[in-house]
């Protein structure tokens, strides 16, 4: 058979359209098969991304590091001793770790009075945190205005400030200019040098937006005793897991700070990549199972195709006989017979794939996330190139495949069974 | 153009129900030829028949088709040959419904890698020469017996065989449409020049031949010339 012969596709035409109703109940679990697949995958894939979304902007390879009480004696300290980082913590990770990428050590501290920001007339409780630049690397935030706080604010020891959204709702009048004025902080005053909002939802201690950045070193210098801190943020370098970088770092800690090797509460931590492997586990098993149910719609569609076309070929038996008395080659048969189920299951298949992706427009238009607008700014085709691509493939397969046993069938027709006339 | 050796078919080989059907057949058919084979049911003719029509394979014996030896053929190869070799002419016309008459009568030509346009200006020469040419869009549904039987012969000559061979093409007609259809085989066959085998049981439609062989229980029991074909019916 010539395939590219238009015969070929008006005989395809032709017998597809003779049972219409046939053919149009057939061809329906073929769609439904497909629509489910698509609009499954549509929402398992919005599902992964609100969710993705929330710790979107947050590096996935980072470790929190806190300093707790120790849990056993040694080196002649009793247990349960609190101990802290400090400076000196972190030259010495800086030179010994290998598979630590950033170092960020964090101060963060509450609102431990009432109105502790003031301007003017206005005020707040706000929590402050003393950050160096790459502390933005690991969280990263959106520069509503104005710049981020940079080394030289670091190495100058300058008193300015990074305001979140809401602190500079509060103190400043709508369309205000933040940059370059003061606000004071548990009395005292600091340059406002640019507003920050937050790019997800995910952050290290309280809301960006109610939070209020200095440099590491001017809170050092204003607002603490000594050089401790109490929070170290690190990421592993590329290609190494960040529990190694989370292991390396504990080591040194511990023998820096005369902690038993096999004290494991006393330097505490959050890995973000465990959580995160947690939930993408989560996101595979989700997106299995979608397939699953899609491909399983979408198999007994084809099943019912493969056993309609077995009834046609029963029908068409004479018919058969007789083309192959004609000169059919068995290719000719097999391909006839292959190409009507092919084009049966495309154009069904087709239908369900495009009324698939119109669904899951409408499925787009879900909020998972619980009514945070911030999520609005992540946007990725619901039904990407790569589903579709998977879909028609999985589509072109399945017409095949559903005609393989008929055209089998029809092969074992011989012509002069068929054309007998008794 | 068709030579036949000590030809032998069983079916069944073997089995308790073995049937030998036939049993060491000797012909000879020189091309142009227009004969009859006669014989009661079970007397072998539908198998030879389908033996020269590559349609069923044999025993032992020796087959030549237009000097082609047939024997061991694959499914490729004797579909091959039967599109270019042989036209088929059948009791219940066996045209397919959803094709109109001329799509019909190209049909052999699209097994044979013909263009569209080409064969269905083929069919239309033949439809016309078969004086069907008004009706080439006409689904079987909507043509009489003679015509379906008409349309049937356009077929079977459209690929220009070497051998058109029909088994019963009367079977299924009245008198009047019989006579007609067996006007018709004559006059392709004297026209075209195509060998034609007609398998009947009915004595006026061999009357109509040159040459009859009767076959009985698998035997050629009678092989003669018709001097003086007549056809009246």
């Amino acid at each position: 058979m010539r395939f590219f012969d238009t015969d070929s596709f008006n005989e395809i035409w032709a017998t597809i359209t003779r049972n219409r109703f046939r053919s149009v109940a057939t061809g329906f679990g073929v769609f439904w098969g497909l629509f489910m697949l698509i609009v499954l995958l549509a929402i398992g894939n919005k599902l992964t991304q609100s969710i993705l979304s929330q710790v979107d902007g947050f590096a996935t390879n980072s470790v929190m590091i806190f300093s707790g009480r120790t849990s056993e004696p040694y080196k002649g300290y009793r247990k349960g001793r609190s101990w802290d980082m400090d400076n000196g913590d972190v030259e010495l990770i800086r030179q010994k770790a290998t598979t630590v990428d950033i170092i960020s050590p964090i101060m963060m501290r509450g609102s431990r009075s009432d109105r502790n920001v003031v301007r003017g007339m206005k005020g707040g409780s706000w929590s402050y945190s003393g950050i160096y630049p790459n502390y933005f690397d690991i969280n990263k935030a959106k520069q509503e205005s104005g710049r981020s706080i940079n080394d030289i604010d670091i190495t100058e020891r300058r008193k300015v400030c990074v305001i979140g959204q809401t602190v500079y709702e509060t103190l400043f009048a709508p369309g205000e200019v933040a940059e370059g004025q003061f606000i004071r902080l548990n009395g005292i005053y600091l340059q406002v040098i640019g507003v920050i909002s937050p790019h997800s939802r995910a952050t290290i201690g309280g809301p960006v937006d109610e939070s209020i950045f200095l440099p590491f070193t001017t809170q050092q210098m204003l607002f603490e005793r000594d050089l401790a801190f109490d929070m170290l943020a690190v990421t592993a370098v590329p290609g190494v897991s960040a529990s190694v970088a989370e292991e390396e770092v504990k080591t040194l800690l511990r023998a820096a700070h005369d902690i038993a090797p096999t004290d494991t509460k006393a330097v505490e931590s959050f890995n973000l990549e465990v959580q995160f492997k947690t939930i993408q586990l989560l996101f595979v098993g989700l997106a299995a199972l979608m397939w699953m149910v899609g491909l399983g719609a979408l198999l007994s569609g084809i099943i019912g195709v493969s056993n309609i076309m077995l009834v046609t070929v029963r029908e068409r038996m004479r018919e058969i006989g007789v083309r192959r008395a004609l000169g059919a080659r068995p290719w000719d048969v097999i391909a006839q017979i292959m190409s009507e189920s092919f084009v049966l299951t495309a154009i069904a298949g087709m239908l369900g794939f495009m009324c698939g992706v119109a669904a899951s427009l409408l499925v787009d238009k879900i909020d998972f996330s619980g009514g945070n607008g911030v999520l609005a700014t992540i946007h990725k085709p619901v039904v990407s190139f790569d589903l579709a691509l998977a879909a028609m493939t999985v589509l072109i397969v399945s017409g095949l495949v559903a005609g393989l046993l008929p055209a089998m069938k029809a092969l074992t027709i011989k012509a002069i069974d068929a054309i007998r006339d008794e | 153009m068709i030579k036949i050796r000590g030809l032998n078919k069983t079916y069944n080989p073997g089995e308790p129900n073995a049937l030998h059907v036939l049993k060491g057949i000797d012909m000879d058919i020189a091309p142009g030829e227009f004969l009859s084979i006669m014989g009661a049911s079970g007397s072998g003719k539908s198998t030879l028949l389908n033996v020269i029509g590559i349609l069923d394979d044999y025993d032992s014996g020796e087959y030549l088709l237009d000097g082609t030896p047939i024997k061991n053929l694959s499914e490729t190869a004797s579909a091959e040959l039967r599109n270019r070799k042989v036209g088929f002419v059948f009791q219940s016309f066996n045209l397919i419904s959803y094709k109109n008459a001329m799509e019909n009568v190209a049909l052999p030509l699209y097994y044979n890698g013909v263009a569209r346009k080409r064969r269905n200006e083929m069919a239309m020469e033949y439809l016309e020469k078969l004086g069907l040419g008004a009706h080439a869009h006409h689904l079987p549904s909507e043509l009489s017996g003679g015509q379906k039987q008409r349309v049937a012969i356009a077929r079977a000559l459209i690929s220009r065989p070497a051998v058109i061979l029909a088994d019963e093409p009367t079977g299924a007609l009245d008198s009047a449409t019989s006579k007609e259809v067996v006007e018709i085989m004559r006059e392709v066959n004297r026209t075209e020049g195509i060998t034609m085998i007609i398998v009947t049981h009915e004595t006026a439609v061999s009357k109509a031949t040159d040459r009859i062989i009767y076959l009985r229980d698998g035997v050629i029991e009678s092989d003669r010339r018709n001097p003086n074909p007549v056809i009246e019916f």
